[in-house]
């Protein structure tokens, strides 16, 4: 589905990965684990192709979603025009998914009288309504309180449970790693590159 | 000075006149917040494109108007055009100044979140870059409607036979100062019922979104 070949990626004069080559296929979950700096998410731009300038290629055939570190909701937007207006779904689809997660009752607020988790909530709703081949998730539980961490890491192992969307998890924790994916690609080193698969 | 005004327009002459000038108003602001919004978009986008522009942008930012007016007047002509171009043109440098730097603080991850769900260009116009731009677009709107009026009365006063600036040189020439004030605060109360009746309606709705 996904074919990664990243000769090198460099800013400027500095090299931050280097020789990284794996493969994603259909309903596979992968996490790229790593620590800060090792250039994870620089990994995640390249494959989602928003970071086009780098040595090497990516081949694609998959509908790729992503849910950002942070929820990158339009602010001036209610939860359920967040979802049409950005992936052309019809509202009525659009409501079923937020009501499937949780957000029924929240389908016509605006991000600012949300939660963090539940702007994450809807971030996540746009990603699936678009029934995606493959989900992208950069960082989705950082900066959520630890039960509301595990309620979302839940709600994301239930929801895709049932779906044959395809996971890469980009992640510092092991944890969230353990519990969503079964395929762990590390990275490390300086440049990084993958130091075990 | 109220009775002098109560006067005139009775007579018709001041509504005709802050008419005029209303409407010189109102085509030298959509001019130059037209032209001024699109070229700041294109330099906050385009580093390349702001650093052959810039220049351009400093030198029409800091002509004196006077010279700009004149200028308009030789080349154009003692007439509607000229006076409309030269407002503009005084105007379109900070336009583009503030939409450049409204541009450039857009947040890049609703950028990047377009890209991702391929919105089209026009929604992507419409939904993420014309909300964050909206204070930039406000400030631009007040800060223009205020300039241009002071210059459309100079323009007026220079070279147009009609209008709030004709007449106050008409009265100037005569040492009425009542007839000077009578136009001056009459027009001033119409940009007063502008800003509190257009502008401010337009802000409050646009920024909605930002009440809890």
């Amino acid at each position: 589905m996904i074919d990664v070949q990243i000769t090198a990626k460099a800013f400027g004069k500095t090299t931050v990965l280097q020789d990284v080559n794996f493969h994603i296929s259909h309903h596979e979950r992968i996490a790229i684990l790593g620590p800060s700096g090792a250039g994870k998410t620089t990994l995640m731009r390249i494959i989602a192709g928003l970071d086009t300038d780098f040595e090497g290629s990516v081949m694609s055939d998959a509908r790729i979603a992503m849910m950002f570190q942070e929820p990158t909701l339009m602010p001036w937007r209610s939860a359920v025009d967040n979802l049409v207006l950005a992936t052309g779904v019809e509202r009525d689809r659009a409501v079923q998914i937020l009501t499937e997660l949780g957000l029924g009752d929240h389908c016509d607020h605006f991000p600012n009288q949300m939660s963090l988790g539940q702007m994450r909530r809807v971030s996540l709703a746009r990603a699936l309504c678009t029934d995606p081949d493959i989900l992208i998730m950069d960082e989705p539980f950082a900066s959520l309180d630890m039960d509301t961490g595990r309620d979302m890491m839940n709600l994301v192992n239930a929801t895709l449970s049932g779906r044959k969307t395809a996971l890469l998890l980009v992640t510092h924790a092991a944890n969230e790693a353990d519990v969503l994916t079964d395929r762990q690609i590390v990275l490390g080193g300086n440049p990084a590159t993958l130091i075990s698969d | 000075m109220a009775q002098a005004a109560v006067s005139e327009f009775q007579a018709g002459e001041l509504s005709r006149h802050v008419g005029v000038t209303l409407r010189r108003v109102i085509l030298a602001f959509i001019f130059a917040m037209g032209i001024g919004v699109a070229i700041g978009i294109i330099l906050g986008l385009s580093r390349r494109a702001n650093d052959w522009f810039n220049i351009w942008v400093v030198i029409f930012l800091n002509l004196p108007a006077l010279v700009v007016i004149v200028l308009c007047y030789l080349w154009i002509g003692l007439n509607e055009v000229a006076a409309i171009v030269a407002v503009s043109v005084n105007k379109i440098p900070m336009v583009t100044v503030m939409i450049r730097e409204g541009t450039r603080a857009m947040d890049p991850k609703l950028a990047d979140m377009a890209r991702i769900y391929q919105m089209p260009r026009l929604a992507v116009l419409r939904h993420i870059i014309l909300p964050q731009l909206a204070p930039y677009l406000a400030s631009a709107a007040r800060t223009g409607i205020a300039l241009i009026w002071k210059i459309v009365l100079v323009v007026e006063f220079l070279g147009r036979s009609d209008g709030v600036g004709f007449q106050i040189h008409l009265y100037f020439q005569l040492f009425d100062i009542t007839m000077v004030l009578a136009y001056a605060i009459s027009f001033v109360i119409v940009m007063l019922l502008v800003e509190m009746l257009l502008i401010q309606p337009i802000e409050t709705r646009a920024s909605r979104w930002r009440q809890p």
